[in-house]
């Protein structure tokens, strides 16, 4: 039989089963009761607060997640590769918001950036205003799920050979060259795959944004704020929200899924 | 009527009421072998959970009639076990950096500045739309349109918007008078005229039969020594005639 193991022990094995079937129900039951109701509202979704909340997460989100690759993909080949300055520190820095509750995140940027931060009161003596805008937004994304992808690349990065460039600076190519052509493709899939991650953890943020950008219909109440207000005014829209978010986070495991397999 | 001893009674109430509660809560406590455990929310928030499903023999105490009626009508609470406890009127509190912009209620549609408010579901969100719209009387529809245009958030609570306003992340807010009071020195009131100011009334409900400690919790709430601790808040007395 496919479940046992060669051999015998077979009571422990059961042991094992026993524990484990009733936790995998556990975890099947919210998606699946989910989906049973989310079916019969996703009228809903068409309502203009759902659309502007789905429209807002979707453009901050990829904002977010384009500026984790652009800022973080150098610093993760400066961590993989180079000898850096305060390698520790920065690399607790990254761990940090992985592990740091978002509600303490939203406070910390909120001081900062607020208006009466050091950060927010110079750039708003500048005429730049961040508190409940988008931009408020999209850095809450940012400090608290960019860190996946730059942990991500550090990993991809550091797997690979130095002799890979070093074999095709030999052959002649440009140091930039040799990243672009030869370096880069080799680890596109897992860098996908942290940039996946990234995103989707952006699109689930929730209490960072609440308490630094504000609850704005089509200015900073993302999918999951639109969420939690629709559970005290509208649990029907919430649910349906909730049903494409459940959606879009199964496709995101699958693909990472698919990239890792492929890398 | 004497409590019985080492009871709990749970009380959901609305956030204006945190810090009268919480006194309340020690009085209680201290005069009584009982356990008063609080928790505080939007009351459109609050209403939610008890229709949702929640355990019986616990207080509901809502910012205003349409929340309770939400629960009453789902008979979650039998409507005779509704009583009116205190009442609350609309303030608008002005953040200390915004106060040379913000003198009276008429600056609120300045160009330019950062309003917090309660989501139009929550009774403070309903009181303050209504201030607005008393005001746009006489102030003209365009005013109206030009404050509604500055506001940049929607708070789930009252207290949310408070402390947007406290932190000077809004420049002002809509709260009611007993949050202006309770932030005095730290925020500045602004006058509200009286044919603008809009009111609420506090409803409170339990769940169990009328021998319960939670029942005579809410009944005890309209009492002369208890109403002294919603007066000295900033809380109006429950009105004469309720229904």
């Amino acid at each position: 039989m496919a479940l046992k193991p060669s051999g015998g022990r077979d009571w422990l094995w059961t042991i094992w089963l026993a524990l484990a079937a009733p936790f995998v129900l556990f975890l099947l039951g919210p998606p699946v009761g989910l989906t049973i109701a989310g079916g019969n509202v996703l009228g809903k979704l068409l309502e203009p607060e759902s659309i502007q909340a789905m429209v807002l997460s979707l453009w901050t989100t990829a904002v977010c997640t384009l500026c984790a690759v652009l800022f973080g993909t150098p610093l993760a080949l400066l961590l993989a590769r180079g000898r850096i300055p305060l390698r520790g520190v920065i690399e607790a820095l990254i761990d940090l918001p992985v592990v740091l509750p978002p509600a303490v995140a939203g406070i910390a940027l909120l001081l900062v950036f607020g208006r009466q931060g050091p950060v927010g009161g110079w750039l708003e003596g500048h005429g730049v205003s961040i508190a409940f805008t988008s931009t408020a937004v999209v850095l809450a994304q940012l400090f608290v799920a960019s860190p996946l992808y730059v942990r991500a690349a550090i990993a991809a990065f550091a797997s690979l050979p130095a002799e890979v460039e070093q074999n095709a600076r030999l052959d002649g190519a440009s140091p930039g060259r040799a990243f672009w052509r030869v370096s880069l493709p080799l680890v596109r899939r897992p860098l996908l795959a942290g940039a996946g991650l990234c995103w989707a953890r952006a699109l689930g943020e929730f209490g960072a944004t609440i308490l630094f950008a504000g609850a704005m219909p089509g200015r900073t109440q993302t999918m999951p704020l639109a969420i939690y207000i629709g559970f005290e005014t509208d649990l029907d829209a919430a649910i349906s929200l909730s049903v494409v978010l459940l959606a879009l986070a199964l496709v995101v495991t699958w693909a990472i899924r698919a990239a890792m397999r492929g890398a | 009527m004497a409590q019985r001893s080492g009871e709990v009674i749970e009380v959901y109430a609305a956030a204006s009421l945190r810090d009268v509660l919480a006194d309340i809560k020690k009085k209680k406590e201290a005069s009584n072998r009982l356990r008063v455990e609080l928790s505080f929310g939007g009351s459109q928030d609050l209403a939610q959970r008890f229709l949702l499903g929640s355990r019986h023999g616990t207080v509901f105490i809502s910012a205003d009639e349409r929340q309770m009626k939400r629960v009453v009508d789902a008979k979650i609470f039998r409507p005779d076990h509704v009583r009116a406890i205190a009442t609350n009127t609309g303030s608008v509190v002005v953040s200390r950096r915004a106060r040379g912009r913000i003198r009276k209620l008429r600056d609120l549609s300045k160009p330019g500045l950062l309003l917090a408010i309660a989501g139009k579901e929550v009774p403070a969100g309903r009181v303050a739309l209504e201030m607005i719209h008393r005001a746009s009387a006489t102030y003209g529809r365009s005013w109206e349109r030009r404050v509604l245009a500055n506001v940049v958030t929607r708070e789930t609570d009252v207290r949310a918007v408070l402390a947007k306003v406290r932190l000077g992340e809004a420049d002002a807010g809509f709260v009611y008078v007993t949050d202006a009071l309770s932030a005095k020195g730290k925020v500045i009131a602004l006058e509200v005229p009286s044919q603008f100011r809009a009111s609420t009334t506090y409803l409170a409900a339990s769940g169990n039969g009328s021998r319960s400690s939670g029942y005579v919790f809410v009944s005890t709430l309209a009492r002369p020594n208890l109403q002294a601790f919603f007066r000295r808040y900033g809380f109006g007395p429950p009105p004469s005639k309720w229904p």
